[in-house]
């Protein structure tokens, strides 16, 4: 399975969404043409944009089968790929359940919790530092946001 | 004369002068934390600027468009962050010096490097852009396609390591700016029955998503038990926090043909800073006696990357005023808060309103000694966060992000957008993709589709009209001929 490099995966993967692009979404989501010249319509340049976007993934495709090496162009470190791999889509979980908890919360209740979340997620251990981190940071949101730049914050359901 | 003369008296006031340091202050620190970016600084100003006199709103928004451009540069060096899409080049070796405990230095190079070139670019755009003006009115809509062509192919050429994925990067912003109405026929695209979509995707949360969030992705997949509890240490000796006499002298030189590259390439509508940042860069690196010291913490990378970048920023006047095309996302920003003001950039603001322009130079050599008096003092202050454990610094990254993409247009939807393209941008950045293609073409596609278009209903159809329009087709040459030439190059290095 050594031809199942990085860039094959991911250009086969971006082939796939080109031609869903040509033959699903556009028909789907773009009005056709009202009639009369070509340029009038709202789909021409979508399907020039999708039409180099398969050229492209096809090539890219291509050249991870001819090069000899594995294609990881990433920051990731080589041993124990999956661990960051989960660590990275726990950080994307939780910065999703940040802005759903923001709609019932409220923005400072819930950017409470999360940055509590997240700071024992990057290693802080010490309560005392974590408390006096919030004591720091949802003040200067407020004096810059709320007072300075006169934006004003969701409430939530709740506060 | 008389209109120099008028603007003296328009610019001269106090109103106008502290209008211009507060926009570089306020510019200068918002474009310093992740996730607000240069660019949020100036909108968020744009609404200030409502209700007080046009002269003031330039002095203001002029202001924190130099303070942001060169605030962006903080994080970058500080955080592997860029504040801005050009800072993006800073990183390369602006991070690797605060590595190496040379942070300071890092950014005092940054801070001389930025004020220097952006000097030059405002000097040559108070001489060329009114005889440019006149140029200008000689693009139609085939030589607009071109150009526009010719420099998304350049950002994709310089902006990372492999061309197919630079392109990739490309078109994929050019498709993500399709989304929202078409531009000739109002008809709605993508909408995927979203209201939110009509007006299409919303630039800042965009950039927040893509540059700082993936970083903060990126980040977390770090192990929490690593030893190194801060970024980076801060060396206590001065040779790290000051540049020797020979620094200066390979910095002097780059600097130079840095800031030549970055106002020529400014100077071209709808480039922006961050190919003159990078196209700077590798110039740097063919005349530097060092080499191989690029990439990891060179002090003339800094130099290069800087002064490409902020060298822009005056010459980006020049296609904006001239012919109201922004080179750049804070570019864009600023033809939108002209217009407000009633001001419409193009040939004819040269006819009508030249008191207005030489108000606008004065703003911008204005900006340029306050930019300099505050980034010496702000520096001393932002190193402070080498001191900051790491598990605070991030955080405090999503914090910003998240309050910063609600922030522009106070609508969750634009938060939900950062997110999805923080996760576009991790997984790209992750597989060897370089981010910033897709954010400038995005930028520029509304002109590039309106323009193409236009032309094929010129033409009727056919596309011999790119070819037989002289400006249209040195630029579709110019476009192939750089991209064989980009080819031959990296065929090139990897045979060595």
């Amino acid at each position: 399975m050594a031809w199942l490099k990085k860039d094959v995966i991911v250009g086969l993967a971006l082939a796939l969404s080109a031609l869903m692009l040509h033959l699903v979404i556009i028909p789907a989501q773009v009005a056709p043409s009202p009639g009369g010249p070509i340029a009038l319509s709202p789909r021409l340049f979508c399907h020039i944009t999708a039409a180099l976007l398969l050229i492209l993934s096809l090539n890219l495709t291509v050249v991870g089968l001819k090069s000899n090496d594995t294609g990881d162009d990433s920051a990731a470190p080589a041993t124990d790929p999956w661990r960051v791999y989960v660590r990275g889509f726990i950080a994307v979980a939780g910065s999703a359940g940040y802005i759903v908890l923001i709609s019932y919360a409220g923005y400072f209740v819930s950017t409470a919790i999360a940055m509590s979340f997240f700071l024992f997620f990057f290693g802080a251990k010490n309560w005392k530092g974590i408390v006096a981190f919030q004591l720091v940071i949802l003040p200067f949101i407020y004096a810059l946001f709320v007072k300075a730049l006169k934006v004003v914050l969701p409430d939530g359901f709740f506060f | 004369m008389d209109a120099l003369v008028a603007a003296f008296g328009l610019f001269f006031q106090l109103p106008v002068i502290l209008g211009t340091f507060f926009g570089v202050a306020m510019g200068m620190v918002l474009g310093s934390i992740p996730g607000l970016t240069a660019t949020m600084a100036i909108a968020l100003i744009v609404p200030m600027t409502f209700s007080i006199s046009p002269v003031v709103s330039i002095g203001m928004l002029i202001g924190a468009y130099k303070g942001g451009c060169f605030g962006g540069s903080i994080p970058a060096i500080l955080l592997n962050t860029p504040g801005t899409p050009a800072a993006a080049a800073t990183v390369l070796d602006g991070h690797e010096m605060a590595k190496k405990g040379q942070a300071l230095k890092a950014l005092r190079v940054a801070i001389y490097s930025s004020v220097l070139a952006d000097s030059f670019s405002d000097i040559v755009l108070i001489l060329v852009s009114p005889p440019l003006a006149l140029i200008a009115l000689k693009m139609g809509p085939p030589e607009m396609t071109g150009l526009i062509v010719f420099s998304l192919l350049i950002i994709t050429a310089v902006a990372g390591k492999s061309l197919t994925k630079g392109l990739i990067a490309g078109v994929l912003g050019l498709l993500v700016g399709t989304i929202g109405l078409d531009p000739i026929m109002a008809s709605r695209r993508f909408g995927f029955d979203l209201s939110q979509l009509d007006e299409g995707i919303a630039l800042m949360p965009m950039l927040i998503g893509l540059f700082a969030l993936s970083e903060f992705f990126i980040n977390a997949e770090a192990a929490i038990n690593e030893r190194r509890v801060r970024i980076f240490d801060v060396s206590a000796s001065p040779e790290d926090s000051r540049l020797t006499t020979d620094e200066k002298i390979a910095c002097a030189k780059i600097v130079g043909m840095a800031s030549g590259v970055g106002t020529l390439l400014g100077a071209v509508p709808g480039i922006g800073p961050s190919i003159a940042a990078f196209a700077s860069y590798a110039q740097a690196r063919k005349m530097s006696k060092h080499p191989e010291q690029f990439g990891k913490g060179s002090v003339e990378g800094v130099a290069a990357a800087e002064a490409g970048n902020n060298a822009v920023a005056g010459a980006n006047m020049i296609p904006l005023l001239t012919l109201g095309i922004p080179g750049d996302v804070g570019a864009a920003l600023l033809l939108g808060a002209f217009m407000i003001q009633g001001l419409h950039p193009g040939p004819l603001l040269f006819k009508e309103n030249m008191d207005i322009i030489y108000a606008i130079f004065m703003a911008l050599l204005l900006a340029n000694i306050f930019n300099f008096f505050t980034a010496r003092q702000y520096i001393k202050i932002a190193s402070k966060v080498a001191a900051v454990p790491k598990h605070y610094i991030f955080p405090a990254i999503l914090a910003f992000c998240l309050v910063g993409a609600y922030g522009f247009n106070q609508s969750l939807f634009d938060v939900w957008m950062a997110l999805l393209f923080g996760v576009i941008g991790y997984i790209l950045r992750r597989n060897g993709f370089p981010v910033a293609p897709l954010l400038i073409a995005f930028i520029l596609e509304p002109i590039l589709e309106s323009s193409f278009r236009q032309s094929l209903l010129i033409s009727q159809g056919s596309l011999m009209i790119f070819v037989t329009h002289p400006i249209s087709a040195a630029f579709l040459i110019l476009s192939v001929t750089g991209i064989l030439l980009t080819i031959k190059g990296r065929i090139k290095h990897q045979a060595h």
